[in-house]
């Protein structure tokens, strides 16, 4: 840092009543502080960033393909924030996208220049970064250094969480790099947990490394990991099984609507429910016996449980305004059928390998009745979706999901009214149901189909309604929806070469209606996946000297692989979300927020000690080696 | 023959010619009368280096085609492997697992199934920079590499560095051990050894040979002494691992390391014992 400042903190920000945790910490029966460090980590998706600009001189007009998360909103930045033309000249494509996990959400410099080249050469201009560069110069996540302490009166309940963060924001602060360790971090801090006071204190700090921002979960990680940590560190301080440290305090269902300290309110889920259940897929109370037969072959085995909920489904725009965002949070979605009854579902979000395409299409199918294969899903160009937000903050299905609900209802109601004209009876007399029409006390009915193409030749049509079949609908979230699970992870570790091996890993979620299973359970794997990786392997590391970026390839920076991991073991409870009309919440970064505790609190279990993330092999063999007196 | 091309970065085309001989005397010939060639088989090395842009190559040559290269036989107390078998072809072989099941596993736990069924044990060797695995084999099992020029015993192919311009290894012949156990401690961001310990027991000798993630590979002469004495893992002791070969690296401290070489070898002598 050149010294023309007296500090690089870019803010100091706290949330919570400092008094009234100071008192709760004074009275309390016991108390169990720690450090904790919350390694700085690579997205990693599979394509890196890309972008191609051209310009038609003849029109005036900019087109950019680039891999962004949300196409809109880059094409407002382009216009209103870099100036490169104004917002309907500018057209922006981002199609099948090769993953994210946050790090495409922003505008990087590089797609500016590509578009302002464009028009110097007046000549199309591509760039691909090279995975040395995406490691280099797209942001990381995570980042934080945290004093964190707890307060339990003399019954175990917990009286208490304070945290004083240190969080690195890199050298330029990134769009939502103030959001992410604040509010994003902080008003998770008490989890699923009734904890009356918390107090977080966080210093966002300028460094001389890449931005950091949103990364799968950005900061309801951070935030878990501080609570699942203290918790099992009280546990065995005070001589408690973390399980049953847990049961005493969690939220019950009764007190749903929860209020908590931090300002949200819980408005679903069943938090005991699925820590219930998954205490017994994971045999967690025969775990003694699995963990003699690991010593019998000279292993040491642990078992870390981690309980999470979090705020996603970004997020209901009041609240955004609040916080001092610019933009609303909505999503839009616009229902087409072609004269043909085929129908198009044009998203406002955007997919980067989340299978939208099939989600998008069962809600539609399901609202309309009809069969999967006649729909087709677009998004990810601005030049024919309806303005939307894109896709980050497991906001997709649960705000632009719910926007083709209410197209599709839109829709609907048309059908009635046309279908009324032909029944000789008002539209409240129609019924609609599995993609038929039907007069509520006769026989007439009409399939959606026929409606359709009588709304496409409307020779014989009601007066003063509309042609056509089509039909766009905003949805705002009243509220964020709060996923909620319990991860259990079972590790065995080689005291020799402090090898750990991840044996057992099983999950339950809560993520409200579940529309696809096999497209969550994929959700979940990569999550899990990537939160193992957080605990175990991955690592961003600068030269302290030089400031240059050592872990810049995979040779470097070791992401999990496959053959590492075990089977999970999924399953789901439900509490349906209470306020969209599909009833589900968020699942994209569930795994991300839940594993990394979960198998760290596992290591603890096994070695009795806490090691820091990522958990190396070298780590816990001088953790061993040290506890047992050898230095 | 055929174009290869490809664009750099920075905009300078650079064109391969591509040859696909069929003959390990043709592909000398192609390779004499090129400017600046290059011998391709499962590309495990050579596509990497072209996608880097390290390489400036004016003749690709395909060595994937020629028989020669192939074959995997028992020969008097060795077994032979051509240069041209890939690693999961070795690792699936009944023959390398009747004569030399170490080798089955060494080969069995190279890179992914992609690179196993792809690379070969002649690239590995040729290009010294991956797969350093099988140099534990080489040290351990008193290799001959056997080239279009010479034959190399394993030992001075590590000292002299390696092949000379044109050089193409067509075999390497193991010798067949009585028993022989392979241990590698992965590095975290791939499963090249961090740690590799190669113990074998040969008709008249054992050896114990060690491969580490900075692309080290030796034997531990006084450690096979003391074996050959008395062959239980109690002999082991840190001063017979030599000396300035391992040392501090990104990956983990040298105190990890040796501990990781005697926690190896002792299991490994263990299974040979």
């Amino acid at each position: 840092m050149i010294n023309i400042v007296d500090s690089n903190a870019a803010f100091n920000w706290q949330l919570g009543d400092e008094e009234t945790v100071e008192r709760a910490f004074s009275c309390a029966e016991h108390v169990s502080a720690t450090q904790i460090v919350n390694n700085r980590l690579i997205a990693a998706p599979l394509e890196t960033r890309a972008a191609n600009g051209k310009y038609d001189e003849s029109t005036g007009r900019y087109t950019l393909y680039a891999t962004t998360q949300n196409p809109h909103i880059l094409r407002r930045v382009l216009a209103e924030e870099v100036g490169i033309a104004p917002e309907h000249m500018i057209d922006v494509l981002s199609k099948d996208v090769g993953g994210s996990f946050g790090s495409k959400i922003f505008v990087y410099g590089e797609e500016c220049l590509c578009l302002w080249a464009a028009r110097k050469l007046n000549a199309p201009v591509k760039w691909s970064a090279t995975r040395g560069e995406s490691f280099a110069a797209d942001v990381h996540g995570r980042d934080h250094l945290t004093e964190a302490a707890i307060a339990l009166d003399k019954d175990a309940l917990i009286t208490a969480i304070k945290v004083n963060t240190l969080a690195n924001l890199g050298a330029y602060l990134s769009p939502f790099g103030s959001l992410v360790p604040t509010y994003n971090y902080a008003m998770m801090l008490a989890g699923p947990y009734s904890i009356p006071n918390v107090f977080a204190e966080v210093t966002g700090m300028y460094t001389n490394t890449s931005p950091v921002d949103a990364y799968r979960g950005a900061g309801r990680p951070e935030a878990t990991f501080v609570v699942e940590t203290l918790i099992d560190n009280a546990a065995n301080e005070l001589g408690l099984d973390p399980v049953e440290l847990r049961t005493r305090n969690l939220i019950q269902p009764e007190q749903i609507p929860y209020q908590t300290p931090t300002g949200l309110v819980f408005d679903s889920g069943d938090f005991p429910a699925h820590f219930e259940k998954a205490i017994e897929r994971a045999k967690y109370f025969q775990f003694n016996e699995r963990q003699q037969k690991s010593l019998r072959q000279g292993k040491r085995r642990g078992v870390g449980i981690s309980n999470y909920v979090e705020a996603c489904a970004i997020g209901p725009s009041a609240i955004a305004g609040v916080l001092g965002a610019d933009y609303g949070l909505w999503e839009s979605a616009t229902v087409r059928f072609l004269p043909t009854a085929k129908l198009e579902v044009v998203t406002g979000s955007h997919s980067q390998g989340q299978g939208h395409e099939t989600t998008f299409a069962q809600v539609a199918s399901s609202a309309l009745g009809i069969p999967l294969a006649d729909i087709s899903v677009l998004h990810g160009d601005t030049r024919c979706t309806p303005v939307g937000m894109g896709t980050y903050g497991s906001r997709s299905l649960s705000v632009g999901g719910s926007a083709v609900v209410l197209a599709a209802e839109k829709l609907i109601e048309k059908g009635r009214a046309i279908a009324a004209h032909f029944f000789y009876c008002q539209s409240s007399e129609v019924e609609f149901a599995s993609g038929v029409f039907k007069h509520a006390d006769g026989e007439d009915q009409m399939s959606i189909q026929e409606i359709v193409r009588i709304a496409h030749a409307p020779h014989n049509y009601p007066e003063d309604l509309e042609p056509g079949m089509e039909a766009t609908a905003f949805y705002d979230p009243k509220n964020f929806t709060y996923p909620s699970g319990t991860h259990i992870c079972e590790v065995e570790i080689d005291p020799d070469t402090g090898s750990v091996a991840v044996v057992n890993y099983t999950a339950v979620d809560d993520f409200g209606v579940v529309v696809n299973k096999s497209i969550v359970e994929g959700q979940l794997h990569g999550g899990i996946a990537q939160g193992i990786g957080q605990a175990l392997w991955e690592h961003v590391k600068y030269d302290c000297e030089t400031g240059e970026l050592i872990t810049k390839s995979f040779k470097e920076y070791a992401v999990p692989r496959a053959e590492q991991l075990p089977s999970f073991d999924i399953s789901f409870t439900q509490t349906p979300c209470e306020h969209n009309p599909l009833g589900v919440k968020g699942c994209g970064e569930s795994g991300a927020i839940a594993a990394p505790p979960a198998v760290m609190n596992a290591i603890y279990s096994a070695l009795g000690e806490r090691v820091s993330m990522p958990a190396t092999p070298e780590k816990i063999w001088r953790c061993i080696k040290k506890s047992a007196g050898g230095g | 023959m055929a174009l290869y091309q490809k664009v750099c970065r920075g905009g300078l085309n650079i064109s391969s010619i591509f040859h696909s001989p069929a003959t390990i005397i043709d592909a000398e010939a192609i390779y004499r009368e090129a400017k600046k060639p290059i011998y391709l088989h499962g590309g495990q090395e050579v596509v990497l280096r072209l996608q880097n842009d390290l390489a400036d190559i004016s003749d690709l040559i395909d060595i994937s085609n020629i028989d020669e290269l192939h074959g995997l036989h028992k020969e008097g107390s060795t077994l032979s492997i051509g240069a041209g078998e890939n690693h999961a072809a070795i690792a699936g072989s009944g023959l390398v697992a009747q004569k030399a099941p170490v080798l089955c596993e060494l080969a069995s736990n190279i890179g992914d199934s992609q690179t196993r069924n792809r690379g070969t044990i002649g690239g590995a060797i040729a290009s010294k920079t991956r797969s350093s695995d099988w140099n534990a084999a080489l040290l351990a099992l008193d290799a001959t590499i056997h080239t279009t020029k010479t034959s190399h015993m394993a030992e001075d192919y590590f000292s002299r560095g390696g092949l000379t311009a044109g050089e193409l290894i067509t075999k390497i012949c193991f010798e067949i051990p009585s028993k022989g156990i392979y241990l590698k401690q992965t590095r975290a961001s791939s499963t090249d050894a961090l740690i590799g310990v190669l113990v074998s027991r040969l008709e008249k000798k054992c050896r114990v040979a060690i491969v580490g993630s900075q692309r080290v590979a030796f034997l531990c002469p006084a450690l096979e002494a003391a074996l050959s004495a008395k062959f239980h893992q109690d002999v082991y002791d840190q001063s017979h691992i030599p000396e300035g070969i391992l040392a501090d690296n990104a990956d983990a401290s040298l105190e990890y390391q040796l501990n990781l070489v005697e926690v190896l070898c002792k299991r490994a002598i263990s299974s040979c014992a």
